[in-house]
């Protein structure tokens, strides 16, 4: 869900996308900039922390939030409307998700670089199959012991 | 907005002719005929010409995925891609859940990326070496 509400000391505050799951507990969650689980993901997005009332039962259940946008995809962005669907202005969720990307640069927070892919190391090299092919071969006797 | 009728009427009866009746009546027809890009055929198929569905600020699209592979190592990453039906438009944020099964079979926990207009990848690293890694859940983008 969209960030609600932040701060100028950094508590932010959104919506947990199935309060339903969880009757009598709070639908708003909040977390602090600094807190570990608020984390830029590779491409850009942060990573808010999972909903609390959810992971008790099990589910986990985490946000993502789109929080820079250049002049391409702000202008993709849902304008606000009014009550006869015209546009009034931009989609206020843009300001709130900057906001945050303010604070978290303030305290260190930034894009990681991307992970490189793992080396896969042969088991065995060629030399070393062809030698187990060929001995399994002499084995069975399909091929002569000498050859 | 949701409509108010002003019928039923009955002939020679109360309730008269009524004007907000009848310019609700004319707004309807306005609203639904005014496009040309969109037509009816009255079978239920409707037919847009040009444009695409948008989603507008503050609404919500929702949906299930599921996803499940291997890999011969700690770290392989399986995932998948989710369309959304809103197009043109981007969203401002993705939330994931494991709501229908739980991180299996040495699959991690699963996050998102690539959020975009036309939907947004997920996917889990698997934990160890597996051929059946799987989760699934429910997704909302928000607009």
């Amino acid at each position: 869900m969209a960030i609600h509400e932040i701060t100028q000391d950094g508590y932010i505050t959104w919506r947990c996308h199935a309060p339903e799951r969880h009757p009598g507990k709070p639908e708003m969650l909040r977390a602090h900039v600094s807190h570990e689980e608020i984390q830029y993901t590779e491409d850009g997005l942060v990573k808010l922390p999972p909903c609390p009332h959810c992971l008790e039962m099990g589910i986990h259940s985490q946000t993502a939030v789109m929080v820079h946008f250049p002049p391409h995809v702000r202008a993709t962005v849902a304008p606000e409307l009014d009550e006869e669907g015209n546009p009034i202005g931009e989609n206020p969720a843009i300001a709130k998700h900057e906001q945050l990307a303010q604070h978290l640069a303030r305290i260190g927070k930034t894009i990681p670089e991307p992970q490189p892919a793992i080396e896969q190391t042969p088991v065995f090299t060629q030399a070393q199959v062809e030698e187990l092919v060929t001995q399994i071969l002499r084995e069975h006797g399909i091929i002569q012991q000498n050859s | 907005m949701p409509y108010t009728p002003t019928g039923p009427f009955v002939n020679g009866s109360s309730p008269g002719i009524s004007a907000a009746f009848l310019n609700n009546v004319e707004n309807a027809l306005v609203n639904a005929i005014s496009d040309p890009a969109i037509t009816n055929d009255g079978n239920g198929n409707m037919t847009f010409t040009t444009g695409n569905i948008k989603r507008a600020a503050g609404q919500q699209e929702k949906g299930f995925y599921f996803i499940q592979g291997g890999g011969n190592a700690s770290g392989w990453v399986v995932g998948s891609w989710v369309g959304t039906i809103s197009r043109t438009v981007t969203p401002v944020s993705v939330t994931i859940d494991t709501s229908l099964v739980a991180p299996t079979a040495s699959a991690g926990t699963p996050s998102t990326s690539q959020l975009t207009s036309a939907g947004f990848f997920v996917g889990f690293g698997c934990t160890a070496v597996t051929n059946t890694a799987r989760c699934a859940g429910a997704w909302t983008v928000q607009y």
